[in-house]
């Protein structure tokens, strides 16, 4: 198998660690007053995240949270871990980890660091760093999972990525994203889809970039990083729904202030066949 | 383990094993979140075309002293033992079968290693890779990418301070010792004790004793927080000597050698073509392997950034690479 998790070796001292886990989160949950943060810093799926309480949400309901214990400056998130046919396989509240479907699953507690890997091929399913204090961001987080739609959701730790090859998907608008000043990533570079026709019709969320509204398709993300700093980029809803073939990713970007946010969605849109996509055990 | 042996003795010399590899585990548990592996120029143009480390033999290591200075640690604590346990017959007849070298490297078994530091900007490390510029430090995050590597590693721990490498020799020497001198209370030294029970433990603990000594390093070196990504040829049955002559003729293929200062040196080749691939599948969420790349004190730094981030493009083209350069000035090297 060319992912082999034969060689995942992490496991000799598990029951030990999950001993100290329970201790640990029992200690969380009873003495610590976990809030929705307001002011943080973090790498979230490989984009600069900068007070953005919500990651995501759908429908203005929040999918993915930061929240802080402010008392002991600690940072962890709100999420639920879907499975591909909707099955959920752990909740995360208060940044503790409860497994809901333990067949199948390794969950890694180390000091600075949880990790849930699917035990058969290696794939993580959520990943959570946090950072030591001098480091000029609190944590960094990368999940895969899929929304309560079905959409697949990708925060890989070098991009961000909505949906999925081939599948009918909702229009991603309310996105502010911006640059965050002094931040250290280098470069800023959207990728949106380019060949998205419905009804005769181009359709592409438009990109105000620089003060200029262009279509997303003549966007041209600037390489460096120093050339552009606080710029933004909008990208507004002409059309709430419209028919893709791509999905839409999101990289290196610093995002700020606000979470990225997916309108309604259609069900009768939805559950149509996906490439590359296997099934998530 | 011997079928001689009782289902009890040989479930003690387990557990004693167990607990003892799950305290040393938890020593080697808190992995950095990327670990960098000093290279040249060439070294660094070699892993990047081939998507592969060099894991060289330890006993031709650098500096060869390395591994005594471990044997060192463990003959002093094993001589203090012998004293201890001086009326106890099997134990002196373990110690006296016990010597620190009867490890695994001196069995024909050869552990090869990689070696990671904490820290991507060390001044000595630039000195020993780079003295007229032109070091590298190639930051890896090990733990997400260590599964899709094509050697079954393991990842350890360097330990400087002796009074831990001490400490746990000790106690491990300490629960065998007490062991065999509990199971052969008020007992002559027969054969179940002299070719059963003591053989036995030897092989556990001298399995165990190889973790050690590959792991202590003189305290002088403490700077480096050194780890090592550790990978030895697994023998399906080690008593079945037939099979195993074979399986180590097969593992002896796989050894390629490079030269270094005039020295022929034992090398297997670990690649993370995977690891790229896996970062590749947006599902996967496992990141690029190469998360940082630092340049050491050179004349041309600019240049060097813009070539090395062409480099990894040519392995990742969708990425942004961290490149940076030490801030460490060209003339302390």
């Amino acid at each position: 198998m060319l992912y082999s998790i034969n060689h995942l070796i992490f496991a000799p001292n598990f029951q030990f660690r999950r001993y100290v886990y329970k201790l640990v989160r029992n200690f969380l949950t009873k003495h610590m007053a976990w809030i929705v943060a307001q002011t943080y810093k973090a790498i979230i799926g490989g984009c600069f995240f900068s007070d953005v309480p919500i990651i995501l949400e759908i429908d203005k309901q929040p999918i993915i949270t930061v929240k802080e214990d402010s008392q002991n400056n600690l940072f962890g998130v709100d999420a639920d871990i879907n499975g591909k046919s909707g099955d959920l396989i752990a909740t995360i509240r208060n940044g503790v980890i409860e497994l809901q479907k333990a067949d199948g699953h390794v969950l890694h507690e180390l000091p600075n660091r949880q990790l849930l890997i699917n035990a058969e091929d290696g794939r993580a399913l959520f990943d959570f760093k946090s950072m030591p204090a001098d480091a000029s961001y609190s944590f960094e987080l990368s999940l895969h999972t899929y929304l309560p739609c079905g959409i697949p959701l990708s925060l890989h730790p070098n991009r961000i990525r909505i949906g999925c090859t081939r599948i009918l998907r909702p229009h991603a608008h309310g996105v502010i994203l911006e640059n965050g000043r002094g931040g250290e990533r280098a470069a800023i570079e959207i990728v949106l889809p380019t060949k998205d026709i419905y009804d005769g019709k181009i359709l592409v969320p438009f990109v105000e970039f620089a003060g200029s509204n262009r279509p997303a398709t003549e966007a041209v993300a600037p390489r460096r990083f120093n050339e552009h700093l606080g710029s933004t980029i909008r990208i507004t809803a002409d059309n709430p729904f419209f028919k893709i073939n791509e999905p839409l990713y999101v990289r290196n970007l610093g995002i700020s202030g606000f979470p990225i946010g997916i309108s309604a969605i259609r069900s009768d849109e939805l559950g149509v066949s996906e490439e590359n996509e296997p099934e998530t055990k | 383990m011997n079928p001689k042996l009782s289902e009890e003795t040989r479930g003690k010399i387990h557990a004693a094993a167990d607990d003892l590899l799950q305290k040393w585990n938890a020593s080697h548990s808190a992995i950095p979140f990327r670990l960098y592996h000093y290279t040249s120029a060439d070294g660094l143009i070699g892993i990047m075309k081939t998507s592969s480390f060099f894991m060289t033999d330890l006993k031709y290591m650098n500096d060869l002293s390395e591994l005594q200075y471990g044997t060192q640690v463990v003959d002093a604590v094993l001589n203090q033992k012998k004293e201890e346990y001086s009326s106890s017959p099997a134990v002196l007849e373990f110690m006296k079968r016990l010597t620190p070298t009867a490890t695994s490297s001196s069995d024909g078994l050869s552990i090869y290693s990689t070696s990671f530091c904490e820290n991507g900007n060390l001044l000595s490390q630039w000195r020993a890779y780079g003295d007229r510029g032109g070091g590298y430090a190639i930051g890896i995050d090990i733990f997400r990418s260590m599964p899709f590597f094509s050697r079954l590693c393991t990842l350890r721990r360097v330990i400087y301070e002796r009074s831990i490498q001490e400490s746990f020799v000790s106690e491990f020497t300490e629960r065998f010792c007490r062991f065999i001198a509990d199971e052969t209370r008020d007992k002559p030294l027969d054969d179940s004790v002299l070719n059963y029970l003591i053989p036995n433990v030897c092989l556990v603990f001298s399995q165990l004793l190889t973790e050690y000594i590959i792991c202590f390093k003189h305290p002088d070196f403490a700077e480096e927080r050194e780890w090592r990504l550790v990978f030895a040829f697994q023998f399906d049955d080690p008593r079945n000597l037939a099979k195993r002559e074979m399986q180590r003729l097969d593992h002896e293929k796989e050894i390629q050698f490079r030269s270094y200062s005039g020295n022929v040196i034992p090398y297997v080749v670990n690649n993370f073509a995977n690891a790229i691939g896996a970062s590749q599948d947006d599902s996967y969420c496992t990141p690029f392997p190469v998360v940082e790349l630092v340049i050491g004190p050179t004349i041309n730094p600019e240049l060097n950034q813009r070539s090395i981030t062409a480099l990894l493009r040519k392995l990742a083209p969708d990425i942004t690479p961290v490149v940076l350069r030490s801030g460490i000035p060209l003339r302390w090297l």
